[in-house]
């Protein structure tokens, strides 16, 4: 050892920089290739379709009634999902263990069956009634980040605030702490709810009288011209103001989160005492129940009213509902095998991908988080189309891959990336450098310490992080459509079924998908106990 | 086997620490004591080679660590490192905590446990389900696996409880002693760094100021600092640049070493109360069973250095502050020339009221040591 220089090369650098070309490949890429081709329209360059962003009134109108499809839809959020994770985290409310982890259980309907279920209910279709129905749909992000925001807190932080200053303050303080977390939540149902077209599309066949700007993004895509024409130019112009909107809004969400609490796994911790709720335990009980009632209860009754024949002019019966599942599990049995295989395949890819990065951004490079940010700032039909002219140019080696399933696990990987990122580089932040470095100072070798000591202190997050990607495969429209491998997943086959009036089968597809969503979570929960919220 | 540090310097920000030059022996207990932030975690930082100095060399026996051109990684340096949160995997039982670290067996694992003080029934625990004291003997055992060639303690005992310091003390001595390799311990604690250390080196601002036994630096402590932290003093700047400087109670000579600014380090036994000279009430008598006389302080294997001549009888009046009670006595808090001083009472003497005027003097030799500021 004496005089000689040995080289202190950082472990796992070359995964990293591996699994950034990976990631540059699928997001930065694509999307750069596109950008760039709207710039040269019938093969010289113009600014043509630049120019006519927000050029007629209509538009300006569309984008305005995006914008206020998402406040309100993200007020809903943060009013039911915020509320019940204030509820359930701060109050002796009754059954609080359960209903916890209740309120994500929304995710597991694609928000389209969300609004069907509803919209066979009731014949409003006004805009604050979608951004209700998008508002319960995605609560689940507001009701985890709250949690996860109050459970950071060290009561101790909150009884001292108390005793000097009084319940007021406290409360004041106690949300000042968690408003980075809570913002978050909200940002995220913001750039969910600015980018889906699926819900509000749905309503037009109600005769709504409103369209957002993400609608007309939608089509513009539907029949965007040949590649290299102007009209292909337009449309990826078209889609920079959502681009935008969406892309101030993750910052934010970025920045709120680097701020929020952080509580190391090694800290001296103290949990918030609970608030006893005395006569408003009923209201509270009430109240935590809606986000459940209308995110699963609701859809899963009208879905399996629709399996057994409601719609058709016959009247429900059980006889119908049998063979309703019956012609799924026969008839459908490879689609849904095919979907579900396909979400957890992009859920394996967010995970494999999102961890290095994560690690890195954690501790040496966090531009990382900003930049991961981008397949989620894009719309995802944008995305679609990316990867569509990118993969399918014949002239590049990936053209091979172009009608493989690899498409469409790379597409929806891509597109929940960065929530991976996010999260895994948040419980990152959390492990002491201590841990590594004792595990350095031990002699063991990068890959050993991965497995013995990173690994298995990550795991949980991991593991809440494919389930997420893999849910959030499951409910994600716009890739499908868009994709060619597409055709055969779920979400697209549903839509495709019930526009066509076979809702009997659609309603027990619907309920099959939402059970296959719900495997991993049960799966965990006979595994460990625990449904794994705390982790994200 | 012999740790030396030789002009090693690090920055970081507006933080510089060094140079330092730092020899530690095998066998024997280097304690770092100095204030937070005063560099003592990042020299053992250094040493252990997770940080990378901007200049100097670490030696350890013949190989070197550190040095121009030269940085061995932690992982090949065989250090063995007590972290100061501990830094216990919290998914990881005792016993594969130690297997992993030393890359050993069960068996040996278990000695190491044992010889740590964690008792059998303890080893396949998780750290969340061990006492304060218990993990930190696992985090000891951790640091011991593997056999490692230097032994760093940051903040040993910080999360362990008092009634629980002493056994904890007696293992870390045994094992500082019982191997070949130098142990370095860090701490901010007085009472730790007198019982653990054979070799005690103060470290403020980034730099030592000075180093010797633990008897020595008790016994004639060369700065202001040191005085404060080991003996508890409180500081009176003396006024002047020749030999003789003085101050509200008399003149002293400077020992030759001094340079710059001087100062006397008061220790709470150092004054004395007049008595008969109270300006307000008679005070209350004290209790009978209540002070104890002050510890006298270990004898000194430095060579003795003139630091004083004998003492003024000069008294002033002072008023009391404040009293309490620790396990030398009862101590008045009185103020000399606008600064809070402790004054010892000696057993049976009365006890003044706070508000009250008392007239003060040297009863002993006090010290004079470098003021702040100055190094070593």
């Amino acid at each position: 050892m004496g005089g000689k220089v040995i080289q202190s090369a950082r472990p796992g650098s070359k995964t990293f920089w591996l699994v950034l070309l990976v990631f540059v490949l699928l997001a930065i890429l694509p999307l750069l290739y596109l950008f760039f081709g709207s710039f040269f329209p019938e093969g010289s360059f113009s600014l043509e379709a630049w120019r006519k962003i927000l050029a007629t009134e209509t538009e300006r109108v569309q984008l305005l009634h995006s914008a206020i499809l998402g406040g309100l839809a993200t007020l809903f959020a943060l009013l039911l999902g915020g509320g019940t994770a204030w509820l359930t985290e701060r109050t002796d409310l009754p059954m609080a263990r359960a209903l916890g982890p209740m309120a994500l259980l929304p995710l597991l309907f694609p928000p389209i069956v969300v609004a069907m279920s509803f919209a066979d209910l009731s014949t409003a279709t006004g805009l604050p009634v979608v951004a209700l129905l998008l508002g319960v749909s995605h609560a689940p992000f507001a009701a985890a980040l709250t949690a996860r925001g109050l459970r950071s807190i060290d009561g101790r932080l909150y009884e001292s605030t108390l005793l000097a200053r009084g319940r007021l303050r406290a409360e004041l303080f106690l949300l000042r702490q968690c408003l980075a977390d809570i913002l978050a939540g909200a940002l995220l149902v913001l750039v969910f709810v600015l980018s889906n077209h699926g819900v509000p599309e749905f309503f037009s066949v109600k005769k709504k009288s409103w369209f957002v700007y993400s609608e007309a993004v939608f089509l513009r895509w539907s029949a965007p011209g040949k590649p290299g024409s102007l009209r292909a130019a337009e449309a990826v112009a078209s889609s920079a103001p959502l681009l935008l909107l969406i892309g101030l809004a993750l910052l934010i969400c970025l920045r709120a989160r680097r701020k929020g609490t952080l509580v190391t796994v090694a800290s001296d911790f103290r949990p918030l005492p609970l608030r006893a709720l005395g006569r408003g335990k009923l209201p509270a009980l009430l109240f935590a129940l809606i986000l459940p009632l209308l995110g699963i209860v609701m859809p899963l009754w009208r879905m399996l009213l629709w399996s057994a024949g409601s719609t058709a002019n016959h009247g429900t019966s059980m006889q119908t509902a049998i063979e309703s599942f019956r012609r799924v599990v026969t008839e459908l049995s490879g689609d849904l095998g095919y979907t579900l295989g396909m979400a957890a395949l992009a859920g394996g890819l967010v995970v494999l991908v999102a961890l290095p990065l994560a690690w890195e951004a954690a501790r040496r490079k966090p531009w990382i988080e900003a930049l991961s940010l981008i397949p989620l700032a894009v719309p995802g039909v944008l995305l679609g189309v990316a990867l569509v002219r990118l993969w399918n140019d014949p002239h590049l080696p990936l053209a091979r891959l172009y009608d493989t399933p690899a498409l469409l696990v790379a597409g929806y990987g891509t597109r929940f990336l960065p929530l991976g990122v996010l999260a895994l580089a948040n419980a990152a932040r959390r492990l002491p450098a201590s841990f590594d470095e004792a595990a350095r100072l031990s002699g063991r070798g990068p890959v050993l310490r991965w497995l013995k000591i990173q690994g298995p202190l990550l795991l949980p997050t991991a593991v809440s992080v494919f389930i997420l990607g893999y849910i959030l495969s499951l409910r994600e429209l716009d890739l499908a459509v868009i994709l060619p491998p597409g055709n055969d997943m779920v979400p697209r086959r549903l839509a495709n079924i019930v526009h066509f009036g076979n809702e009997d089968v659609g309603g027990a597809l619907a309920v099959l998908l939402a059970l296959g969503a719900a495997l991993p979570i049960l799966m965990r929960i006979l595994l460990t106990g625990k449904a794994g919220r705390a982790d994200l | 086997m012999t740790l030396r540090i030789s002009e090693l310097r690090f920055a970081r920000k507006a933080f510089e620490l060094g140079p330092i030059d730092l020899e530690a022996q095998g066998g024997r207990m280097l304690v770092l004591i100095g204030p937070s932030g005063g560099g003592k975690t990042t020299l053992l930082r250094l040493i252990a080679g997770l940080e990378a100095a901007s200049g100097g060399s670490i030696t350890l026996g013949d190989d070197l660590l550190t040095g121009p051109g030269t940085f061995v990684p932690a992982a090949a340096r065989r250090v063995g490192f007590v972290f100061q949160g501990l830094a216990l995997w919290p998914h990881m039982k005792a016993l594969a905590q130690v297997r992993f670290a030393g890359k050993c067996g069960k068996k040996e694992a278990t000695e190491l446990l044992l010889r740590a003080g964690l008792p059998a029934s303890l080893h396949k625990r998780l750290p969340g389900a061990l006492s304060g004291g218990e993990a930190q003997r696992l985090a000891v055992a951790r640091a011991l696996a593997g056999h490692p060639r230097l032994l760093l303690l940051d903040e040993p005992l910080r999360s362990v409880d008092p009634h629980l310091r002493d056994g904890l003390q007696r293992t870390l001595r045994a094992l500082a002693r019982e191997g070949e390799h130098p142990t370095l311990c860090v701490t901010h604690d007085r009472e730790e760094a007198l019982a653990l250390a054979d070799d005690l080196v103060v470290l403020a601002g980034g730099r030592i100021l000075e180093r010797g036994r633990p008897s020595e630096l008790c016994r004639e402590p060369r700065h202001a600092f040191t005085a404060r932290f080991l003996l508890r003093a409180d500081i009176l700047p003396l006024q002047g640049t020749g030999p003789k400087r003085g101050c509200a109670l008399g003149s002293f000579s400077v020992p030759d070493w001094l340079q710059g600014e001087a100062a006397l380090a008061l220790r709470p036994g150092d004054l004395r109360i007049h008595q008969g000279d109270h300006s307000q009430s008679q005070p209350k008598a004290a209790p009978e069973a209540g002070p104890l006389p002050a510890t006298p302080l270990p004898a000194s294997t430095r060579p003795a250095t003139p630091t004083t001549t004998a003492f003024p009888t000069k008294t002033l009046l002072a008023p009391v502050l404040d009293r309490h009670f620790d396990e030398r006595g009862c101590l008045l808090d009185i103020e000399i020339e606008g600064q809070p001083f402790s004054l010892l009472l000696r057993p049976g003497e009365p006890i003044p009221d706070p508000g009250m005027q008392v007239r003060v003097g040297l009863d002993r030799t006090p010290l004079v040591v470098q003021a702040d500021g100055g190094s070593e």
